[in-house]
């Protein structure tokens, strides 16, 4: 994670200074373990968001965490990011998002093979690309007990997954015919035909060159993606990117975007 | 001398419907064939579940239950039995089937085949027949699509469900007999419940989508919004077939008994207006904000089903079966035409109740029971 935050720093143009809140995302490494902890509570409170400002030498920033939205996170994340620089008088937020599954816990989780990921994002005011046009969002707070609500949480994700993508590119101002990309959470590729088929598009539109490649990374997915996709010249001036993915808890998230 | 009828399936929906008919507007003595509802209980009792209330004395005396089986060798009688039986019947009604969609096909054959092969073997034999009624679905239309006559039967369009295609093939085995044996097919619609009080007397595949919808467990349904859901209520589907069968009976003729246009929800009606009910019924049930089911194409459905099943999740895994074996036959948009009902009840249209009117009592019934018919 502070890898990916130092090579964002350290792009050109961008300086430390402007950055206001560093928001730290992570579902599953969000605080010292009670273990670690020992009889010491003072040991629970060595914050690693406030550590990654310390260690990125941040010295402007606030340090908020965010760790109960599991792969909406960064989403959820960079829209709190867009309101935070509202106000801010700094021009810039970093969103440093990364998961990794405990050693010996299994790598597939809800028939998701898991990866271990880190990733940051800088969100600036007048940004020249991927301006924000929309972010919507529906938790569904009867799922929060994910072991228990498994099955109805399996049955849910098709019809909450087309309603929120709806909804978050209508509230953009487009339509679903006008999204030139759909960036996809990278759990797996039948899932998106499916999703694909309910929204009523071509699945050639999802961009899924990553699923079987990088698999599911909890909430680095859509940052891996767009990267990727630049790099590999994917991506024109002013396409429109509807980036949708679901966090366990439960959370269904949208983020449009233009190029 | 009065009529002698054999029901068989008289526990069913539309069976239990038509024996309480029959013991209400006729004097004729029944001999109801039981499988297996029935068996070591008295003929009140039966009849109190069957009908779901005190049996009138003079209708328990009318009522001769045997005990076999239409898929066995002479229904499943001994031979004194079966010959009484054979030489006293004037009427047989047969409702009996499996109405379970998912069986293999064998199994359902072997009852809605086979106990149709036997059931005619009896009525060719029975020196006083006068008519017969086979009970069978609308749905032999399979995978038709438009205006299905009901004089049409063949086609190769394919099935939805083991059950559609049993039914089917009994037709058939009933216009090879239709020479030797006068007998009249009533295809019906599926059965939501009774029109006035809202009762299940026999929970079927829509049921169980109901069930699964109150679970929580539905996901997408196929079809389009805007394709009719045809229902019917099991009491005015009584009252007609007995109707038919008693004042309009004509060997050789078929009759859908179907929902009239403009008396049925749409698809995308019928969702919405499960979940408005589930919701008024059970507040618990309403603060878990389920989603309503996507209606997909079906293409899309059927990639889901295969993904349920290819992930081996028992739980979804029985779900998709379920509502493959049902609700795929909404992606197979139809209407019935009724031209030979018509004919024979021009009233029909007017008087079929409109399932908007009662359908909110049906999912009353079903959440109040269970969906467990002793409830």
């Amino acid at each position: 994670m502070l890898a990916s935050a130092r090579s964002v720093l350290a792009s050109p143009g961008v300086r430390p200074q402007d950055v206001g809140t560093l928001l730290w995302v992570s579902g599953l490494r969000d605080r010292p373990s009670l273990a670690a902890a020992g009889d010491d509570p003072l040991h629970l409170f060595r914050y690693p968001a406030a550590r990654a400002c310390h260690e990125l030498g941040l010295a402007s920033a606030n340090a908020v965490a965010l760790s109960q939205q599991g792969c909406s996170g960064l989403l959820s994340a960079i829209h709190i990011a867009a309101s935070t620089l509202q106000s801010s008088e700094r021009p810039s937020v970093l969103c440093v998002a990364g998961d990794a599954l405990p050693p010996d816990a299994r790598s597939e989780v809800m028939y998701n093979v898991m990866s271990d990921a880190g990733c940051a994002v800088l969100l600036e005011r007048e940004a020249p690309r991927n301006r924000i046009l929309s972010f919507h969002q529906r938790t569904q707070a009867h799922y929060w007990d994910t072991p228990e609500r498994e099955q109805e949480i399996l049955a849910a994700y098709f019809p909450m997954a087309r309603r929120v993508i709806a909804a978050g590119v209508e509230r953009a101002g487009l339509t679903l015919g006008e999204v030139d990309w759909f960036v996809p959470h990278n759990v797996s590729l039948r899932s998106w035909q499916i999703l694909a088929g309910l929204l009523g598009v071509e699945v050639e539109r999802v961009w899924t060159k990553n699923i079987a490649r990088v698999g599911h990374t909890v909430s680095c997915d859509h940052v891996i993606n767009l990267a990727d996709m630049e790099r590999q010249g994917v991506l024109r001036p002013g396409d429109k990117l509807a980036l949708f993915t679901f966090g366990l808890g439960a959370s269904w998230s949208c983020l449009v975007l233009e190029h | 001398m009065s009529s002698v009828m054999l029901l068989t399936g008289g526990t069913g929906a539309i069976g239990g419907a038509l024996l309480e008919r029959i013991l209400r507007e006729s004097d004729a003595e029944v001999h109801l064939l039981l499988h297996q509802r029935g068996t070591g209980c008295s003929v009140a009792d039966l009849l109190r579940e069957v009908l779901g209330c005190e049996p009138e004395p003079e209708g328990e005396r009318r009522i001769h239950v045997l005990h076999g089986d239409v898929a066995r060798e002479r229904l499943g009688l001994d031979r004194t039995e079966y010959d009484a039986l054979k030489h006293t019947l004037t009427h047989v009604i047969h409702s009996a089937a499996t109405t379970r969609f998912d069986l293999p096909l064998e199994t359902a054959r072997s009852v809605n085949v086979e106990g149709t092969r036997r059931v005619l073997a009896l009525a060719e034999a029975a020196p006083r027949l006068e008519a017969t009624a086979f009970l069978s679905t609308a749905y032999v239309a399979g995978r038709r699509t438009g205006v299905v006559g009901e004089r049409e039967r063949a086609h190769v369009c394919g099935f939805v469900n083991t059950y559609e295609q049993s039914k089917y093939e009994a037709e058939l085995l009933i216009e090879g007999a239709s020479g030797r044996v006068p007998i009249a097919v009533y295809r019906l619609s599926t059965v939501l419940g009774d029109s006035a009080t809202g009762a299940v007397r026999h929970y079927t595949a829509p049921h169980h989508a109901l069930r699964m919808m109150h679970l929580g467990l539905v996901s997408m349904l196929p079809g389009s919004d805007e394709y009719p859901v045809d229902l019917i209520g099991a009491d005015y589907t009584a009252r007609v077939l007995y109707s038919l069968f008693t004042e309009h009976f004509e060997a050789g003729g078929r009759f859908h008994i179907t929902s009239p246009e403009g008396k049925c929800y749409t698809l995308g009606e019928i969702v919405e207006e499960t979940y408005r009910l589930l919701a008024e019924h059970d507040p618990e049930w309403a603060a878990r904000r389920y989603p309503q089911p996507d209606i997909a194409p079906l293409e899309t459905f059927e990639l889901f089903v295969r993904s349920a099943e290819q992930a081996n999740n028992p739980i979804m895994q029985g779900v998709a079966r379920a509502l493959t074996h049902f609700a795929q036959q909404l992606a197979y948009p139809k209407r019935f035409d009724r031209a030979e009902l018509l004919r024979a009840l021009p009233g029909y249209d007017d008087e079929a109740p409109d399932v908007r009117g009662y359908y909110g009592a049906v999912v009353e019934h079903c959440l109040r029971t269970g969906w467990d018919r002793r409830g």
